[in-house]
Parts: C-alpha cells; sequence; structure tokens
C-alpha cells in the first residue's frame, strides 16, 4: 500500500512537472545538450558565488553595524542581543565574507558551501534586525541552503554518472526554481487579493490607478521622491501596461522555470521590472538584478539558439492556450483524413 | 538511494518549505507577515491601499525648541534617517506594540528613538492617521488623526 502511495505520488510529481513544462525540447542532441550544460552550470556554481562574495563584502554594511546603537533580532541571531551589533556584524561579516571567497575558489568544498549557508542565515538575519525585514538577503541566502546538496566530485566524476551528473543539475535548476517561486508566491497573492478587492468594488491590482496608488503611499510615507513618480501620478493610467505586465511576469515565473526557452526572456523581463520600480517607487531590488543575471540570463539550461515561435508557444497561458487550440485543430484534421481513407478504401 | 533521487525529495521538500512554511507562519504568529527568515510571504504591494490606517510621529519640539507650525512627522522633519521605509516599519511596529502594551514595546521606542530620530530631547506624539495617498499626494489633509501617547526621547545615541 506504501508503495502505491509512493507511486502515485510519483506519477502526481511527474504530471506536474510535465503540465508545467510546456512544449519539450527536440530530443536530437539531447546528451551533447546535458555534457555543455553540465559545464555551464559549473560555472554558474562559481560565478553565484564570486556575486555573493560582491554583495557581502559591502563595506557600508559593516560600518551601519558599527554606527548602530540599537538591535531588534531576529531568531536566527538572537545572539547579538548580548554582544551589540558592532560585535555581531563584525562576526558575520567576517564568517559570510571568507566562506563566500573559499566556496568561489573551490565551489566543490563541501564544508565551505555549508559554512557560507550557515554564515548567509546569519548575515540576512542580522541585516533585518533594524526594525523591518527587507528582502534583499533571502533569494542568496536559500539558494546557499540548496547548494550545500551539489553533488561531490569534480566533472570527470560527475560526467562518468549520469545520476549524479542530472543531480547536479537539478541542483543548479533549483536556484532559478526558487528564485522564481518567490515572484510566483508574490504575484499570486497579487492576484488573489485583487480579486476580492474587484469583488468589492474597490481599487484593485488591475485597475489603472493600481501603480499611482502604491506610488503616492510609498513615497508619503518616507517623503521621499522619484524620479518618475510625478509624471506617473499626473498621468495614473500611465503606469497600468506595466502593472499588468508585472502580475503576469511575477505569476507565472515559476511555470517560467520548468521551460529553458524562457529563462532569458522572464529574466530580463523581471530586471526591467526591477529597474522600474526603481525610478518609480525607489525600490532597487539590485541585488536581485545581480541574481537574474548570472541564474536566468545566463541560464545554463537556456537553448543556445533563439526561435521566436517556440518562444510565443511557450508562454504561460497565452502559449498553453495555443497549443492546445492548435493540438485540437491537427487531432480534427487527422481525424478527418482517416475518415476520408476509410470512404476511399 | 541514487544522488538524483535524494536531491529530488530535497528539491520538493524545499519547494513546499518555501510555500507553505510561510503561510503556517502567519497562521501562527498574525504580527509576523508570514516572515520568518529566509521563509517570506512576499507579501509586497499586493493590497491597494485607498485608504491607509497607520501610525506617525508628529515632532513637536526638539530640545525645547518647538518646531514648525503645524508639527511635521517624522518622514517631513528633515532627520537624517527619516526617508526610509526600514524607519517607517520600525514606527509601526513600535506604536503597535504601544497601543496593545504588549512586551517589547520599550525596545521597539529605544530602536525608533536611537536609530532614527537619533538625538535627546525630541518631543514627539505617537498619533494614528488615516488618510488617502492620491488625496494627500495632490495637497489633501488627513482624513483623520488620533494622538495617541507623548513621548520624549531619552537616549542619546
Amino acid at each position: 500500500m506504501r508503495q502505491e502511495q509512493r507511486a502515485g505520488l510519483q506519477r502526481l510529481r511527474r504530471r506536474i512537472v510535465r503540465v508545467l513544462s510546456g512544449a519539450p525540447l527536440p530530443i536530437d542532441g539531447v546528451f551533447q545538450r546535458r555534457r555543455q550544460a553540465l559545464a555551464a552550470a559549473q560555472i554558474t556554481v562559481r560565478v553565484f558565488y564570486a556575486v555573493a562574495l560582491f554583495q557581502v563584502s559591502n563595506a557600508e554594511r559593516l560600518q551601519s553595524y558599527w554606527d548602530a546603537t540599537a538591535i531588534d533580532p531576529l531568531w536566527c541571531v538572537a545572539w547579538a542581543r548580548f554582544t551589540g551589533p558592532a560585535l555581531a556584524g563584525s562576526i558575520v561579516y567576517a564568517a559570510a565574507v571568507l566562506s563566500a571567497a573559499a566556496c568561489a575558489l573551490v565551489p566543490a568544498w563541501t564544508a565551505a558551501r555549508v559554512a557560507f549557508a550557515l554564515a548567509m542565515l546569519q548575515f540576512g538575519g542580522l541585516a533585518n534586525s533594524f526594525g523591518k525585514i527587507n528582502h534583499e538577503w533571502h533569494v542568496l541566502c536559500v539558494a546557499a541552503f540548496l547548494l550545500c546538496f551539489l553533488p561531490a566530485g569534480n566533472s570527470a566524476s560527475l560526467r562518468r554518472s549520469t545520476g549524479r551528473m542530472q543531480a547536479y543539475l537539478l541542483a543548479v535548476w533549483s536556484l532559478l526554481g526558487a528564485f522564481f517561486l518567490a515572484y510566483t508566491i508574490s504575484g499570486v497573492l497579487k492576484v488573489v487579493v485583487g480579486l476580492v478587492q474587484a469583488a468589492s468594488l474597490k481599487p484593485n491590482a488591475f485597475s489603472p490607478s493600481a501603480l499611482a496608488y502604491h506610488v503616492a503611499k510609498r513615497l508619503l510615507q518616507t517623503g521621499d521622491t522619484t524620479p518618475v513618480a510625478q509624471i506617473l501620478l499626473r498621468h495614473p493610467a500611465l503606469g497600468w501596461p506595466g502593472n499588468l505586465l508585472t502580475l503576469y511576469l511575477e505569476t507565472f515565473a515559476l511555470v517560467a522555470a520548468f521551460r529553458p526557452r524562457l529563462h532569458r526572456l522572464w529574466a530580463m523581463g523581471l530586471i526591467l521590472f526591477h529597474l522600474g520600480s526603481g525610478l518609480v517607487l525607489g525600490i532597487g531590488f539590485y541585488h536581485h538584478v545581480l541574481l537574474l543575471g548570472v541564474l536566468g540570463l545566463a541560464s545554463p539550461f537556456a537553448p543556445s539558439t533563439f526561435d521566436a515561435r517556440a518562444v510565443l508557444l511557450d508562454l504561460p497561458l497565452f502559449g498553453d492556450v495555443a497549443r492546445w487550440l492548435r493540438a485540437q485543430h491537427n487531432s480534427a484534421r487527422s481525424a478527418g483524413s482517416v475518415r476520408e481513407g476509410l470512404r476511399e478504401q | 538511494m541514487s544522488t538524483y533521487r535524494r536531491l529530488v525529495r530535497v528539491v520538493t521538500l524545499a519547494a513546499l518549505a518555501l510555500t507553505v512554511g510561510p503561510v503556517l507562519v502567519l497562521a501562527i504568529h498574525r504580527r509576523s507577515e508570514g516572515e520568518l527568515f529566509p521563509l517570506s510571504l512576499w507579501s509586497m504591494f499586493n493590497r491597494v491601499y485607498s485608504q491607509v490606517d497607520d501610525y506617525g510621529l508628529r515632532i513637536l519640539s526638539i530640545a525645547g525648541e518647538p518646531v514648525a507650525s503645524p508639527a511635521p512627522y517624522f518622514e517631513n522633519a528633515g532627520f537624517e534617517a527619516s526617508q526610509s521605509v526600514t524607519a517607517y516599519q520600525a514606527i509601526q511596529k513600535f506604536a503597535d506594540l504601544t497601543v496593545s502594551h504588549e512586551a517589547g514595546a520599550e525596545e521597539a521606542r529605544n530602536l525608533v528613538e536611537r536609530r532614527y530620530l537619533a538625538r535627546p530631547g525630541v518631543d514627539y506624539e505617537l498619533v494614528a492617521r488615516r488618510w488617502d495617498p492620491l488625496v494627500r499626494w495632490n495637497g489633501g489633509a488627513f482624513k483623520t488623526e488620533r494622538p495617541i501617547e507623548r513621548f520624549t526621547s531619552k537616549v542619546a545615541p
């Protein structure tokens, strides 16, 4: 019974993955593509740690800990209550920088990767211990934990085993998957809350003035201003297309992660979204821009050639409907030709 | 079990933790807003507010010197750390805890005074406000302003 349940769960998982994956990539050259993807994925891992090193080594952050006189520590850095922010900041900064450097130098060293993941938990926790949880370190921290599970071994030993090669690729893909999952959670929440607000006839996520409300609220809260805020608040409908496109990009980001042809397109879309929100709302999320570049734009899984038609057919929702309609049309046509053949006989 | 199968399990569990975890965190502790670093509900700009209910710090005087009349709120009072959403959220937490007389109010006040007001002798009051963002952006007034409690920052940075 237990085995049956397990088999049932596996079938369900495979079916979900198949639905999410859209049109399969051509079977020709699959082994060569996998070897190329492995080589690219190994570079991705090293670059990821180099980027992480760049992000954690900002000395201004360390200075801000030395200047800080009060702290409201999160659960993972509760010990900082006893050391104070200056000493805690120094310890966490050193741990994060040293472990990131070790990982960038020797990404195959499991102990270094585990140390970096633990250091990131402390680093992100401390950064968020001053009154508000910001979201710049979540993705890096989760990715660092996922990378702890990279299969050990050098390129040659990985290539000798299909299972280990697949495992390595899955671990690297999971970084993009976890990253895009965060956007999907955010997008789905916006859509659900938007529908609830729309049902009660309130301004909602789909309203032409939605972005204007967000901008006005945010900038009045902080007494700040941004380059594009004035124009947008004078003409609220200008932000409508961008807002709807963002909803689409965010909501279906996880689906895009399952469709290698969309990796670059989605990464660029999300980068533009972050640049736009920096110009409009003053929220840049530039940490994410860099990670989107490494994991999305330079995705080891994206095909080397760009086929516009295949990309369009892979678009979540629109592409799925188009493929379904095409499949219906083809099956009706083939049924028709079978009938005609039978009639001729 | 093969390396690949083990990893499939890890990734599936991670996906579950990242999606279900924040919802559980929210269900257990409502004020957490689904945040238990590194788990997050990524709840940002999901609700469009045509009416905002929040708290503000109205700055009445600094070192005994009254500031401009009408007294400005913290975000417009020219403090070095004022144009920050982290400061805004710290003020909301301080006000929430103060209004509900919960433990941690003193620590939250300490954080606001030390890190964001960053000087002693600032006389201020906590105010519950209701406002329409677009109306206020175009120069309109708050719909309501209700003073809650008056404080003087007591700790030198």
